[in-house]
């Protein structure tokens, strides 16, 4: 995703010379190329987020289009007023692109997941929240925001480059984006969950359930016009992402459903505890232990459909 | 308009306001009103027609909270209305106790919380030299605000990236909101700490208005590739007998009694 990233940049800053690309000391390896080609439109703005986002902003007052690069955790909590008064409250837009969604560095510890971001971010006002699954959506996702005239937030993983989309996509921002058509019960991912979503719905149609599953690439603006049908049309709905429980995807769609639709479909929504990880572990480990794994999922989803 | 008869008009009209609205913040705003006089009569080249010309020179009002002080500049300016000043905390109306980008013109970016004005004009900066525009960033912090660990993180990178185009002036009242500067967080020697970190500084008497003018002049030099920093030593309350130096004008606003000795005494 970094590579689809920075290639995506690199193209679209060759035709507009207002692109520019600031960093919080990382990426090495990644943006060097970028850095040689564009010169001064790259910074790096040392390890210190508050100015890199305070920068960032001027940078967007006077009509350039930054991309802020950072870790997650790091970019969205310690920066969080920055981007709350001097990104959102202004209406500077600032595409800050976040590395390292839920737990890619998971052996890193907990200073590392980034559990509580989009419920951070989606608390803004005037911030648009993106979490594309594969390299096709943030490439998509990439040149949308090269037009936004309204901040935005795009959260990545970090090593897994997982292909979801076989063909060409119809990318909209806040318009969730049908994967797979089922009958039984329909299945809405998030971002780095989306793959995995992918291996439930196989397991499923395997036991006998069909599923429709939609990449809900788009955290804020939410999709709800396709949450809506769906709720109409199948007999329970799931939600499935790499963040904590509180105020992320499922939460949004919880209160949709109860508070606007008042519906009495079934739901259920698939999230990391509101806790601080126990113990270390990888990714993989990190979600087994939550229970986001495809199978542990794929077993839950059969409870709800079953009672 | 002499700076001196712009200072006098302002400090009267942030008195009544604050007079009318009961809000806080006079004490600071009375300490920079010189400073900001000399900005909008002899540097500053801005006015109500040229707000979104990408050559203007571009004021960022860091510390937010002396907003009456600021709409009373602006008017003094004729960036926005005189009658506009009654609005002052208004329900229903734009003039917030912190100043507010694109609600308020002549704002060009919103305050509020402290230690963001410096970056956020380091930016600015930053894409006016890329441009190639004319015209400079000029932010006014507090020395209180100073105490904020993102002053230094844009103090390092004005410095490291040889912005010449922002000058960034200290309003040294030595007074914050709980305590004096010396018994809150003891700034010191702040020319020699903006020096540590790459900076050419100045310490002035912030209420001297050739010495603001002549260093504003000197700052605004576009020969340096540094950063220039400008300590303006001030008087909290300045121009007032029972305001100056004192903390709790931090908070307090004057009374229909006071003001009139406010307005007798800016008269004398």
């Amino acid at each position: 995703m970094r590579k689809t990233f920075v290639d995506t940049l690199t193209k679209l800053a060759r035709q507009d010379n207002k692109i520019m690309l600031v960093i919080g000391d990382t990426g090495f390896s990644v943006f060097e190329s970028f850095e040689r080609e564009f010169g001064e439109r790259f910074v790096n703005v040392g390890i210190a987020e508050q100015n890199f986002i305070s920068f960032s902003a001027g940078l967007a007052a006077m009509g350039y289009k930054p991309f802020a690069y950072n870790v997650v955790s790091f970019m969205t909590m310690r920066s969080m007023e920055q981007i709350f008064l001097d990104v959102c409250y202004q209406e500077n837009p600032v595409v800050m692109v976040g590395v390292g969604g839920g737990f890619a560095y998971g052996p890193a510890g907990p200073t590392h997941h980034s559990l509580s971001d989009v419920a951070m971010m989606c608390a803004i006002p005037n911030l648009q929240v993106i979490c594309p699954c594969d390299p096709a959506e943030m490439e998509e996702a990439v040149i949308c925001a090269s037009q936004t005239k309204v901040p935005m937030y795009i959260r990545i993983g970090r090593s897994i480059d997982p292909v979801v989309h076989k063909r060409k996509i119809d990318f909209k921002i806040g318009k969730a984006v049908e994967i797979r058509s089922g009958k039984d019960i329909a299945i809405f991912a998030a971002g780095t969950m989306v793959k995995d979503a992918l291996s439930v719905c196989d397991l499923l149609e395997a036991e006998g359930i069909s599923a429709s599953l939609y990449s809900m690439h788009t955290i804020k603006p939410l999709d709800y016009d396709t949450i809506s049908e769906c709720a109409d049309k199948y007999n329970a709905l799931f939600t499935i992402e790499e963040h904590s429980v509180v105020g992320g995807l499922g939460s949004k769609a919880a209160a949709y459903l109860k508070e606007s639709m008042n519906s009495s479909v079934k739901f259920k929504a698939f999230a990391v505890r509101d806790e601080f990880a126990p113990v270390t572990g990888n990714r993989e480990y990190l979600l087994k232990l939550n229970g986001l794994d495809p199978q542990s999922i794929t077993d839950s989803i059969k409870e709800v459909v079953n009672c | 308009m002499k700076p001196q008869d712009f200072a006098k008009a302002v400090r009267e009209n942030a008195a009544k306001i604050l007079n009318h609205t009961n809000d806080s913040h006079i004490g600071g705003g009375y300490s920079c009103v010189d400073i900001l006089a000399v900005l909008y009569t002899r540097i500053l080249n801005i006015s109500k027609d040229n707000l979104n010309d990408p050559n203007r020179d571009v004021f960022i009002l860091s510390k937010g909270h002396i907003a009456a002080t600021m709409f009373a500049v602006l008017a003094q300016k004729g960036i926005i209305p005189m009658e506009h000043l009654d609005l002052h905390t208004a329900n229903g109306e734009n003039y917030a106790g912190h100043t507010r980008k694109f609600v308020v013109p002549g704002i060009e970016a919103s305050a509020g919380s402290l230690g963001h004005g410096m970056g956020v004009g380091l930016g600015m900066a930053y894409a006016k030299r890329l441009n190639k525009n004319t015209g400079k960033v000029y932010v006014l912090l507090g020395d209180g605000e100073c105490n904020e660990g993102s002053i230094w993180e844009s103090a390092m990178f004005a410095s490291r990236f040889s912005l010449g185009n922002i000058v960034t002036i200290v309003d040294r009242n030595r007074l914050q909101s709980y305590g004096s500067d010396e018994q809150v967080m003891n700034m010191g020697d702040l020319g020699e700490k903006f020096r540590a970190f790459g900076c050419r500084t100045f310490d002035i008497d912030g209420h001297d208005y050739d010495e603001i003018y002549d260093t504003l002049i000197k700052a605004s030099e576009s020969d340096f590739d540094k950063p220039a920093v400008i300590i303006a030593h001030t008087i909290k309350g300045k121009g007032v007998s029972f305001m100056e130096n004192r903390l709790e004008w931090h908070f307090k606003s004057p009374n229909d009694e006071q003001l009139k000795i406010i307005m007798e005494e800016l008269n004398a």
